[in-house]
């Protein structure tokens, strides 16, 4: 198979790969792709907020996550990523037992969750605002503030080896 | 086995030098393959940890060019430079994620001292590019408007996308991100050759 291409394309070609890589595939007989979405930023942004929305909640109701998942009737490990997996796209169904254990529309949730259209504009807002507002500034006790203390130090040490 | 002239850049002085573009992976190329690129690889892989090895290390090229070489789906390719082996490619027919029919990029890789990671500055470069432009032409020839798809592997895909080509998304079966590069982008990444 004869490339008629000019002595310019090549050279333009060769500065375009610059210093990467250029291998691919490693996947005959081809298969018919079967792509997942990346979560979208502005959906992990109001994913984490439901998560800190129903962990609060929870605290403030005095409900581990056991208790919630047997009143709610979603499974334990389903509210741990809830809660916990920005990343993992929640159960629409597990949602709407939440919602109404928690007493919000359960639409609320879906936008937060990004399985409805895009959270609005207020709500996005609102939900960093929430977001923002419940950051714990509660001071260490002294157990917390020497652990962390240790590790800080421990990640210093390391990076002082390593360097 | 038909062959053309293609060209290169040689990293180190930037001077463009002629290549020949083969339109086969033939004996020659697989023994070459077996007698320097893959004990530069293993070379390069030695003493390494599993995750910094070139993802593609593995590939062992005889069993896989002899596999595809009679199927009637596939097309294979090697390039070839002072008679070493510089790259290789294997394409096939399949189609996109619309359904159209395109050129599917299976198996790409250069040889190890093309590549900035095993060698500084590595020998050749313009392998990628000129492999692209032979599986847009192949399309063009097949009657695909030089649509192409290919799994890239992970620090290839700037390469990709600086060639036109849309990141589609992680595709879950195979593990790898998916690209597709449309009739336009490929017009505009490499114009239409007249030579039949």
């Amino acid at each position: 198979m004869k490339l008629d291409l000019p002595k310019e394309w090549y050279e333009k070609s060769a500065e375009l790969e610059g210093d990467s890589e250029v291998g691919a595939g490693g996947g005959l007989p081809w298969t018919k792709p079967r792509l997942v979405r990346r979560t979208d930023s502005a959906v992990l942004v109001t994913r984490i907020v439901l998560g800190s929305l129903l962990a609060l909640w929870r605290r403030n109701q005095g409900l581990n996550m056991e208790r919630l998942a047997e009143q709610s009737g979603v499974p334990f490990e389903r509210l741990l990523e809830i809660e916990r997996e920005p990343d993992r796209r929640p159960d629409a169904a597990d949602l709407r037992k939440l919602a109404n254990f928690l007493g919000v529309p359960a639409v609320s949730l879906l936008e937060l969750a990004g399985l409805t259209k895009p959270p609005t504009r207020r709500l996005r807002e609102q939900a960093l605002r929430f977001a923002v507002s419940v950051e714990p500034v509660k001071a260490l006790d002294a157990n917390e503030r020497e652990a962390l203390e240790n590790f800080m130090s421990a990640l210093k040490q390391e990076a002082t080896q390593a360097g | 086995m038909e062959k053309s002239k293609i060209q290169l850049q040689r990293a180190a002085t930037r001077e463009m030098v002629e290549a020949e573009l083969c339109d086969d992976i033939a004996e020659e190329h697989l023994q070459s393959w077996e007698a320097r690129w893959a004990k530069a690889m293993d070379a390069h892989c030695e003493g390494l940890p599993d995750e910094a090895t070139p993802e593609d290390s593995h590939w062992k090229w005889r069993p896989i060019a002899n596999h595809y070489r009679s199927d009637p789906k596939c097309s294979l390719f090697a390039i070839v430079r002072d008679g070493e082996l510089q790259g290789m490619m294997i394409n096939e027919v399949a189609e996109g994620v619309n359904g159209q029919p395109l050129i599917y990029v299976g198996w790409l890789a250069t040889a190890p001292w093309n590549r900035p990671e095993v060698q500084t500055p590595p020998r050749y470069k313009g392998v990628g590019g000129a492999m692209v432009a032979a599986a847009v032409e192949l399309s063009r020839r097949k009657g695909y408007g030089g649509r192409i798809a290919l799994h890239s592997l992970s620090a290839a895909e700037p390469f990709y996308l600086k060639c036109g080509m849309e990141d589609k998304g992680f595709d879950s079966a195979k593990g790898m991100e998916y690209f597709e590069m449309s009739e336009t982008a490929a017009d505009k990444f490499c114009p239409k050759t007249t030579t039949p």
